[in-house]
C-alpha cells in the first residue's frame, strides 16, 4: 500500500474514521486479515505469520533520510525496555518492566491510561523483569505480568477485568511474552527455564480467563515421546516459553519456539534428546494437541533456545509451491521447515560454529564429540547468547529475504553440580565469552530457500534488536551501543541513522495515523516515535 | 534462556540499602570457613553450578560483581559472605541460596574467599626501593596512584592506587614481564589510518559501527566518523605497556612488586 505523504487511501481512510472515536474492538477477523489495515499493527509481530514486515511505503528508500523525531515517551522503567507496542485506530499499548501497561495517543505520545500490577517481593528470575508486550482481542487487553499471571485489562480505560494465575511464582515460574490471541483464546507460556520449571504453552477463554488446554512442552508419562529424558528428570526439565508464537489460520496451527533444558550446562543429570526442549511445537489451536515438533538442539547443554518466532513463509522449495516455517535458530543454523508436517527441508549454519559436522537429512545436528561444557571450561561457537538470541527476525515478500540480527562470539562453557531444590536457580554450569576476540555483529539477509547468504551489514558488536522491514523497501534496526538505523532491504546499503546513545533490546513497529507514517523503536528507557520531515 | 540486563548498578544500590539495614538489624555472627581440600573442592563445584554465570569462573566478575578481590565491598566479612550467599540480595538478581545446607553455603564461602588473587603471603621486596623505581621509569607517566591525598599520574594505563587489593603479587610480576599477558579492557592498544593517511596510535576508548574514540600516549582524545577512516587495529597480542624483562633486575622487580602490593587505597 504506498501512500502519498499527508494523503489518504481507502486503508487509511477507515482508520481516520475509527480513530475519532477509539474504537477499540478488535474481533480475531481483524487480525486474521491484519495485512488490510498495515496502518495498525495488532499483534506481537505485526501479522500471524510472523514476517514483521508492514506494507507501508509512505516511509522508503528514497525519502528515509527526511526520518526524524515525532515524539518520545519516558517511560522511568528500570527494566530492559523489550515491549512491542501495538496500535490499533490511533491508539497505543505497551508495556514496561517489570509491571506496567500504557495506553498513548499514536500522533502525540500523550497518555491515555496505565495499569499498575502489584507484583511480590520473592521473584524467582534469571534474567531482569522485562516484558515484551499485549495481546489484544474485541476490546480487551491481555497481558502477561513477571510473576506469571495473565490479565485481562478494558481497551479503553485500563481497568482490570480479570486475572489468572498461570504458575507458582515461587518455584520459578514467570511471564515475559506477549500473548497471541487466536480465535476465542488467549495463547502464553511460562518462562523461568532455569529453575527447573516444567513448561508449558496455556490457552484461556478471552472473555472468561478460564484455561481451556495446557500442553506441556517437556511430555509426561502416557504420551508416546515420553522418555526422552532419564529417570524423573522431565519433572524439573525447563524448555520454556520466552517469545511469541506464529499462527496459520489455513490449519488452524499455532507455531511456539521452546527453551533449554535445565539444567542448563549439565546434560549428565537428564540424559537423551529432552523432548520438546530448544523445539519448535505445532498445536491445533481448538484443542492444544501437537501436530509436529522439530528439535533443533537435542539434549542441549549450551542454553540455545529455540526462543525466536517462527516465520511462516508461503513460496516455492525447489520449484515446488511449499508452505514454510523459517528459523535462525540461536545454535547457529538457519532451518526452513514444511509448515504441514515438520519435516526439515534445508539447513546450514549462518555464524560460525564449532559444535556440530552439519545437519543429516533428518535436519538432526552431527555433534561434534568433546563439545559440551566441562568444569575446565570448553571453548565453543557460538557463544550463550547465541548466533542469534530472541530478537525477531523479519522476512519481506517484497525482498523475498529472511532477515536475522546475527552475533558472532565464542564463549567458554563450564559445568557444574546441579542438584533441583523448588524455585531455586538450576543450571549446572556458564559461561565467559572469549576474552581475547573482538566479537561482532551483522545484519544478514539470508535466501530462505538455501540459507545463502545475500548480503550483510556488518557491526561492531553481536546483535540483539529486532528487524522490521516494510514495504517501502526498507529494513529499520538498531545496535546495542545507541544506534537505530535504515537499510535498504534489497542491498543491504546504510541509508539513515540516529544516535541515540541508549541501549536497544527490543525491536521497531511501524504504523500510520491522519495519512502519516510513524516507526517506533524502545530506545533506553523511552518510547522514541518517528516520521518524515515535512519536504 | 539468559539475556543481559543492563540496570544492575541501581538495583546493587537498593541491595546495600538492604544489607546495610541487615547488618543494623542482626547481631554479628562469626562464621568460620572449612578449609580443608574436600571442602573447597565441594565449594568450587557448588560455584561453578550456581555462581559462574554472573561471577565468572574464576570469579572476576561480569554480570555479577568481581569476587577475585581479597576484600569484597559487601562482604568484608565471612559471615558478610555467607549471609548473602544464604539469602541473596533483595531488589538485586543476586538469588538466594537457600536451598544449600549451611554447610555447603561456607563451603562455597570458602571457595570465594579462595577466589581472592592477592597473594596474601610476604613480599620480599623493599616498598620504598620500588617507589623509587616507579618514579625512575616514568611509570607515573601512565599511571595514577593516590599520593598524599591526591590523585597522582597519566591516564594511559590503569588506575593502581588499589592494585594491590585487587591483584597478587605474582599476578603483577607477570604483568610487567609479559604485559600483553593480562591486557585489561578499556586499555586496548589501537591505531587508526585515516583517509588523509595520518595514523595515530593509542588505546580505544569507545569504538561502535560508526565511530571511534582513541586516547594517544600523550593523553589527548581523538574522535572520528568511520567514514574519515582507512583502517581501524584494534591489537590485543601487544600492550602500551613495555616489558620490564630486561629493564629491571630480578631485586628490582622484587621492589616494584612489593611497592605495587602496598597501594591499598580503600575501594570505591
Amino acid at each position: 500500500m504506498r501512500l502519498p505523504l499527508l494523503g489518504l487511501t481507502s486503508g487509511l481512510a477507515l482508520m481516520l474514521a475509527a480513530s475519532a472515536a477509539w474504537a477499540q474492538n478488535v474481533p480475531f477477523s481483524r487480525i486474521v486479515e491484519a495485512q488490510k489495515e498495515p496502518h495498525n499493527w495488532l499483534t506481537y509481530s505485526g501479522n500471524y505469520n510472523g514476517q514483521r514486515h508492514s506494507a507501508l511505503d509512505q516511509i522508503n528508500v528514497s525519502n528515509v533520510k527526511r526520518l526524524k523525531v515525532a515524539w518520545v515517551h519516558h517511560t522511568g522503567t528500570t527494566e530492559s525496555h523489550e515491549t512491542t507496542p501495538l496500535v490499533v485506530d490511533g491508539v497505543m499499548f505497551l508495556t514496561e518492566g517489570p509491571n506496567i501497561v500504557k495506553s498513548l495517543d499514536t500522533r502525540t505520545g500523550n497518555l491515555l491510561w496505565r495499569y499498575e500490577k502489584k507484583i511480590p517481593q520473592d521473584l524467582r528470575l534469571c534474567c531482569g523483569r522485562p516484558n515484551r508486550g499485549v495481546a489484544i482481542l474485541g476490546d480487551t487487553i491481555y497481558y502477561g505480568s513477571i510473576d506469571a499471571h495473565l490479565i485481562a485489562l478494558d481497551a479503553k480505560t485500563g481497568r482490570i477485568k480479570w486475572d489468572v494465575e498461570m504458575a507458582d511464582h515461587k518455584l520459578g515460574y514467570s511471564s515475559t511474552v506477549a500473548p497471541l490471541a487466536v480465535k476465542d483464546k488467549i495463547l502464553i507460556g511460562a518462562a523461568g527455564g532455569e529453575f527447573g520449571i516444567r513448561g508449558f504453552l496455556d490457552a484461556y477463554d478471552a472473555r472468561t480467563g478460564k484455561r481451556v488446554w495446557r500442553f506441556h512442552t517437556i511430555p509426561g508419562p502416557g504420551d508416546p515421546e515420553f522418555g526422552t529424558w532419564e529417570g524423573d528428570s522431565w519433572k524439573t526439565g525447563s524448555a520454556a516459553i520466552w517469545t511469541t508464537g506464529s499462527y496459520d489460520p489455513a490449519t488452524n496451527t499455532t507455531i511456539w519456539g521452546t527453551g533449554n533444558p535445565g539444567p542448563d550446562w549439565n546434560g549428565d543429570v537428564r540424559l537423551g534428546d529432552n523432548l520438546y526442549s530448544c523445539s519448535f511445537i505445532a498445536l491445533d489451536v481448538d484443542t492444544g494437541k501437537k501436530k509436529w515438533h522439530f528439535q533443533f538442539t537435542p539434549h542441549d547443554t549450551h542454553d540455545w533456545d529455540a526462543t525466536q518466532v517462527p516465520v511462516l513463509i508461503d513460496g516455492t522449495f525447489r520449484g515446488a509451491a511449499k508452505k514454510m516455517v523459517a528459523t535462525a535458530n540461536r545454535n547457529a543454523f538457519f532451518y526452513v521447515l514444511d509448515r504441514d508436517n515438520g519435516k526439515f527441508l534445508a539447513g546450514k549454519p549462518f555464524v560460525k560454529q564449532t559444535w556440530a559436522k552439519g545437519l543429516d537429512d533428518s535436519g538432526r545436528p552431527m555433534v561434534i564429540a568433546g563439545t559440551d561444557p566441562t568444569e575446565e571450561g570448553n571453548l565453543v561457537w557460538p557463544s550463550l547468547a547465541g548466533g542469534t538470541n530472541w530478537a525477531s527476525p523479519s522476512y519481506s515478500p517484497q525482498t523475498k529475504l529472511f532477515y536475522v540480527p546475527a552475533r558472532e562470539q565464542g564463549a567458554f562453557y563450564y559445568k557444574g553440580e546441579a542438584e533441583y531444590k523448588p524455585g531455586v536457580i538450576f543450571n549446572g554450569g556458564g559461561q565467559r565469552v572469549k576474552p581475547d576476540e573482538e566479537p561482532y555483529g551483522a545484519i544478514r539477509a539470508l535466501e530462505p530457500e538455501t540459507g545463502n547468504l545475500k548480503w550483510e551489514f556488518k557491526t561492531q558488536i553481536p546483535l540483539n534488536v529486532g528487524i522490521l522491514t516494510t514495504q517501502g523497501g526498507l529494513l529499520f534496526s538498531g545496535i546495542g551501543q545507541g544506534d537505530f538505523f535504515a537499510l535498504n532491504a534489497a542491498t543491504g546499503e546504510l541509508l539513515w541513522r540516529f544516535k541515540t546513545n541508549g541501549p536497544m533490546n527490543s525491536g521497531p513497529m511501524t504504523y500510520a495515523v491522519d495519512g502519516k507514517q510513524y516507526v517506533a523503536m524502545p530506545i533506553g528507557r523511552s518510547l522514541y516515535v518517528f516520521d518524515l520531515m515535512e519536504s | 534462556m539468559w539475556a543481559m540486563n543492563v540496570h544492575r548498578f541501581a538495583r546493587m544500590a537498593l541491595g546495600l540499602l538492604w544489607l546495610a539495614a541487615v547488618a543494623a538489624a542482626q547481631p554479628k555472627e562469626a562464621v568460620k570457613l572449612p578449609d580443608s581440600p574436600e571442602d573447597l573442592a565441594r565449594g568450587k563445584k557448588l560455584y561453578l553450578g550456581s555462581c559462574t554465570y554472573c561471577h565468572g569462573p574464576t570469579g572476576d566478575g561480569g554480570k555479577g560483581a568481581d569476587l577475585s578481590r581479597q576484600e569484597l565491598v559487601q562482604a568484608k566479612t565471612d559471615g558478610d559472605l555467607a549471609r548473602i550467599i544464604e539469602v541473596g540480595i533483595p531488589g538485586t538478581e543476586m538469588p538466594s541460596a537457600w536451598h544449600m545446607t549451611r554447610r555447603e553455603v561456607t563451603q562455597v564461602a570458602a571457595y570465594v574467599r579462595s577466589l581472592a588473587k592477592v597473594d596474601v603471603r610476604a613480599v620480599s621486596g623493599n616498598v620504598a626501593a620500588g617507589k623509587a623505581l616507579y618514579a625512575k621509569h616514568g611509570c607515573a607517566g601512565c599511571h595514577t596512584v593516590k599520593q598524599g591525598g591526591v590523585f597522582t599520574g597519566g591516564y594511559m594505563g590503569p588506575d593502581l592506587s588499589s592494585i594491590g587489593m585487587k591483584r597478587s603479587a605474582s599476578h603483577l610480576r607477570e604483568s610487567l614481564i609479559n604485559p600483553p599477558a593480562s591486557l585489561p579492557e578499556g586499555f586496548v592498544p589501537t591505531r587508526v589510518l585515516t583517509v588523509s593517511g595520518k595514523t595515530i596510535d593509542g588505546v580505544r576508548v569507545h569504538e561502535d559501527t560508526f565511530a571511534v574514540v582513541l586516547r594517544d600516549f600523550a593523553g589527548n582524545n581523538h574522535s572520528y566518523l568511520r567514514k574519515d577512516l582507512k583502517e581501524v587495529t584494534a591489537d590485543r597480542s601487544r600492550s602500551p605497556m613495555p616489558s620490564y624483562q630486561e629493564k629491571l633486575n630480578a631485586t628490582e622487580l622484587d621492589d616494584l612488586v612489593a611497592y605495587l602490593v602496598s597501594l591499598k587505597e580503600p575501594l570505591q
